[in-house]
C-alpha cells in the first residue's frame, strides 16, 4: 500500500468515528429536547408505577358485568394521547380468555378527540356496517361503557365521552342507551368495583 | 237478578276481547289460509266408561281436533253459538267460557288462556283443540282426556280423587292483604265469589292443611278457613279479592284491597249493566312498547329467534290482557314489524295522555351465560350539563330559543313544573319497576337481575311514570327455548297485568287523598 493510500483510509476512519460520535450524541441528546417541552398531565393524577402507567381496563365478560384488568405502558404526554392510549389497548383485546373486546375486531378506532370542555370524541369507524350491530341492552351496556368507563378511569381530566360510529354522533346504538350526549361513569357495571 | 246483569256484563266484555282476538286472524280466513290447514278429518271413537259414541275429528299440523257438541250432550253444559257462528259460550259447574272459529284465545271470567290452536269449523259443528276440553270439562268437571292416535279414539277419563296439602302464607302492606295459598301438588278447584267472600271449592279433591297457626284478621280479610274440601275466605266490606295463580311450586294467591268504587248511595240509581267501573285510579290509558322493529332486529338468539318479533307478540298479549282486566285502554306504539325511532315511541305515549309507559324487551349478553330479567328505569346522569356544553356547538337553533326564552318568566315557570313532574315520574317509576320486578321474580322464579337505572333513550321523553323490562335472555339457549314457549309468554304477560293491577291498586291507596275532590 502507498503511504497515500494510507493517509486516505486513516483520514477516513476518523471521519467515520467523528460521524459516529455526531450522531450518538445527537440521540442522547434527544430525551433533553422532549423533557424541555412539559407534559400536559400533571403526573400525580396518574398511577405511575416506576416509569410506566398503569392502565385501568374494563373489558365485557361473564354475567353481564365489566371486567378490570391492569397493564403497564409508558406514559404519555398529550391528553388525548391518554385517551387514544386507553382506548387502543382495550380495542386491543384482553388477555383472559373469558373476557372479550367491545367490538368484534373489525370495528376500529378511527380518531379520538378531546374538546376544550373535556369531553372526549371516540370515533368508532366499521366501513361494512353502517349501523352498530343490533343487541340487547345489557350488550349495549357493556360495549359502550367499557370504552367510557375505561376512558374516564384511566383521564382524570375527561369529563365524559362521546362514541361516534363511523363519524357520525347516534341517538342510540343499538336502541336502548341515549349515546346522543356525552356519558359518565358507570360504576354498577363493574364486578367488584373500583 | 244481580248474577243475571254480571254474567250480560261478562259476556259482552268477553265477545269483545274475542272480536278483538280474532281480528288479525280474521283477514286470514277470509283470505282461506287458516293458521293450521287440516291435513286430516274423519270419524272416531268417543269412549266414555265402557260406552263408545262416534266422534268427528280433524287433525292439524299442531295435533288433533274434535267436535265439542257430544261432550255437551253427554258430560254436561250449555252451549250458546252465535248468529254467525261467530263465537261459542259454553256454560258449565258456573263458570262462562267463551270461543271461536280461527281464535286462538278462550276467555273465562277475567282469565285469558291461549290455546295450541284455534277452534275449526266442521261437519256437525265446531272442532275444538284438546287443550280446550282440559280448560274446560277438566277444570270444572275433573275429567281427563286421552286421545289414541292409531284407533283415533278419545277416552275420557274420571279423575283419580286426592288428598291435597294446603299451606297458608300472608303478606301485609301498602293497602292490600296478600293470601297465598301452597298446595302439594296442583289442585283441581273453582272460585266463586259468595256473599261476604270467596270460597275455592276443591273438584274431587279433598284438601289437608299443613298450617296450624290460626289467621289474624286484618281490615281487609276476616277470616280463612282451610278444611274438607273448600277453602273459604271471608273480607271486610269493600274488599275485594283479585286471584292469580304461581307455579313451581303450585301458588292460588288473592290480592285483597278496597274496592275502588264505594257503593253508590240509595239515592242515585245504579249505573247501567253495560257500562264499565269508573276510572277511578288515574290509569286511563297505558302505552306498551314492543321494543326495536324492522331494520332493527333487536337482540337474536342462537337458535335465530329475533327480539322484535317476540316482544310484539307479548306486547299484543298483554294489551288484550290488560283490557280484559282493568277499564282501561292500551296504545301500542307499533302493532307490526316496522321500525319506529325511540323518541317517536315516548311521543306517542305522551300524545295518548298515557298514564303508564311500559317498554318490552328482550336481553342479550356478548359472553356468558346471563339469565333472567331485570327492569330499568331511568337514570338521569351528570352527563346533562355537559351535553348542553357540547351541544351547544352543534344545536345552535335550540341555543337561539333557549335565547330568546330567557328572562320569560312563564318559561322559568314551565321548567321549574316540568323539574317536579319529572322527579314525581321518577319516583313513580322507580316503584312499579320494584313492583313488576317482584312479580317476575314471584312468578316465573327467574334470576332476580333486580331493579336497575340506565339513560335509556325511550324512557327519556316520556311524561308520565316509565319502565323498560327486559323478560330474560334469548343469548341463553334456555330461556330462547322458554320464551318461544306460547305457555311461557302467556304466562309472562300475566305477570306484567299483575304488577300493573297491583300497582294501580297502590296507587289508589297512595292517591286516596288526593281523590277527595270528587267529594261533595
Amino acid at each position: 500500500l502507498s503511504r497515500r493510500a494510507v493517509a486516505i483510509a486513516a483520514a477516513a476512519i476518523v471521519a467515520l468515528v467523528f460521524l459516529v460520535a455526531f450522531f450518538v450524541g445527537r440521540r442522547s441528546q434527544a430525551p433533553e429536547s422532549v423533557q424541555a417541552e412539559p407534559s400536559e398531565i400533571p403526573l400525580e393524577t396518574l398511577d405511575i408505577e416506576g416509569n410506566e402507567l398503569r392502565l385501568r381496563l374494563l373489558f365485557p365478560g361473564a354475567r353481564g358485568r365489566l371486567y378490570l384488568e391492569e397493564r403497564l405502558v409508558p406514559p404519555p404526554s398529550r391528553r388525548v394521547d391518554l385517551v387514544r392510549l386507553a382506548v387502543s389497548e382495550l380495542f386491543a383485546g384482553p388477555s383472559d380468555p373469558d373476557l372479550v373486546a367491545p367490538f368484534p375486531p373489525d370495528v376500529a378506532v378511527a380518531d379520538v378527540l378531546l374538546s376544550e370542555e373535556g369531553v372526549a370524541y371516540i370515533d368508532l369507524a366499521a366501513p361494512h356496517l353502517a349501523d352498530p350491530p343490533p343487541s340487547g341492552s345489557l350488550t349495549e351496556l357493556l360495549e359502550v361503557y367499557s370504552i367510557v368507563d375505561s376512558v374516564l378511569l384511566n383521564a382524570p381530566d375527561v369529563r365524559g365521552v362521546v362514541l361516534l360510529w363511523n363519524g357520525s354522533q347516534r341517538p342510540t346504538f343499538a336502541g336502548h342507551l341515549d349515546t346522543s350526549r356525552p356519558l359518565t361513569l358507570k360504576r354498577d357495571l363493574i364486578a367488584g368495583g373500583v | 237478578m244481580l248474577s243475571a246483569v254480571t254474567l250480560r256484563r261478562l259476556s259482552l266484555v268477553q265477545l269483545f276481547i274475542l272480536l278483538l282476538a280474532c281480528a288479525p286472524l280474521a283477514g286470514l280466513a277470509a283470505s282461506h289460509e287458516p293458521l293450521f290447514p287440516r291435513l286430516e278429518s274423519g270419524v272416531g271413537t268417543l269412549r266414555i266408561g265402557d260406552r263408545s259414541f262416534p266422534l268427528e275429528y280433524s287433525t292439524t299440523a299442531a295435533g288433533v281436533l274434535v267436535a265439542l257438541e257430544p261432550f255437551v250432550g253427554r258430560l254436561g253444559g250449555s252451549l250458546e253459538v252465535g248468529p254467525m257462528r261467530e263465537y261459542h259460550r259454553l256454560e258449565l259447574g258456573g263458570a262462562a267460557f267463551l270461543f271461536g272459529p280461527d281464535s286462538l284465545t278462550l276467555t273465562s271470567g277475567e282469565q285469558i288462556l291461549d290455546l295450541s290452536q284455534p277452534p275449526m269449523a266442521g261437519g256437525l259443528g265446531l272442532h275444538v283443540p284438546l287443550d280446550l276440553l282440559k280448560e274446560t270439562y277438566g277444570r270444572q268437571l275433573a275429567y281427563e282426556f286421552r286421545w289414541d292416535e292409531r284407533s283415533r279414539t278419545l277416552s275420557v277419563l274420571r279423575q283419580q280423587a286426592r288428598e291435597v296439602t294446603v299451606s297458608l302464607d300472608t303478606v301485609q302492606g301498602q293497602g292490600v292483604t296478600t293470601l297465598v295459598f301452597e298446595f302439594g301438588e296442583e289442585p283441581r278447584y273453582r272460585i266463586q265469589r259468595v256473599a261476604g267472600g270467596v270460597e275455592v271449592e276443591m273438584i274431587g279433591d279433598t284438601l289437608r292443611s299443613l298450617t296450624r297457626r290460626p289467621f289474624t284478621p286484618d281490615p281487609l280479610v276476616r277470616a280463612v278457613r282451610m278444611a274438607g274440601p273448600s277453602i273459604a275466605i271471608q273480607l271486610a266490606p269493600q274488599a275485594v279479592a283479585e286471584d292469580y295463580v304461581l307455579q313451581s311450586p303450585y301458588r292460588l294467591v288473592f290480592d285483597v284491597h278496597r274496592s275502588e268504587a264505594p257503593p253508590p248511595p240509595a239515592s242515585i240509581a245504579p249505573a247501567p249493566a253495560d257500562r264499565l267501573p269508573r276510572r277511578e285510579s288515574g290509569i286511563d290509558t297505558i302505552v306498551i312498547d314492543p321494543g326495536h322493529g324492522g331494520a332493527d332486529t333487536g337482540a337474536q338468539g342462537s337458535g335465530g329467534s329475533l327480539e322484535k318479533n317476540l316482544t310484539l307478540i307479548v306486547a299484543r298479549q298483554l294489551k288484550r290482557r290488560l283490557e280484559a282486566r282493568l277499564p282501561v285502554r292500551v296504545v301500542l306504539t307499533r302493532d307490526q314489524d316496522e321500525e319506529l325511532p325511540l323518541d317517536s315511541r315516548s311521543s306517542i305515549a305522551n300524545q295518548q295522555k298515557a298514564s303508564l309507559f311500559v317498554s318490552i324487551h328482550l336481553n342479550s349478553t356478548p359472553r356468558g351465560a346471563a339469565q333472567g330479567a331485570e327492569t330499568y328505569f331511568l337514570s338521569l346522569e351528570a352527563s346533562d350539563e355537559l351535553a348542553a356544553a357540547a351541544a351547544s356547538a352543534e344545536n345552535s337553533a335550540f341555543e337561539r330559543s333557549a335565547r330568546d326564552s330567557e328572562g320569560d318568566p312563564l318559561h322559568d315557570l314551565q321548567l321549574i313544573l316540568w323539574d317536579l313532574a319529572q322527579t314525581h315520574h321518577l319516583a313513580e317509576s322507580q316503584r312499579l319497576a320494584g313492583i313488576i320486578q317482584e312479580e317476575l321474580n314471584l312468578t316465573l322464579s327467574l334470576r332476580n337481575r333486580g331493579v336497575k337505572q340506565a339513560p335509556f333513550r325511550v324512557l327519556m321523553g316520556a311524561a308520565m311514570p316509565a319502565v323498560l323490562v327486559e323478560l330474560g335472555f334469548l343469548t341463553d339457549p334456555e330461556e330462547e327455548q322458554r320464551l318461544n314457549d306460547p305457555d311461557y309468554r302467556s304466562q309472562l304477560a300475566d305477570t306484567l297485568v299483575r304488577a300493573i293491577v297491583r300497582y294501580r291498586a297502590t296507587m289508589d291507596a297512595t292517591d286516596a287523598p288526593a281523590t277527595s275532590e270528587a267529594l261533595p
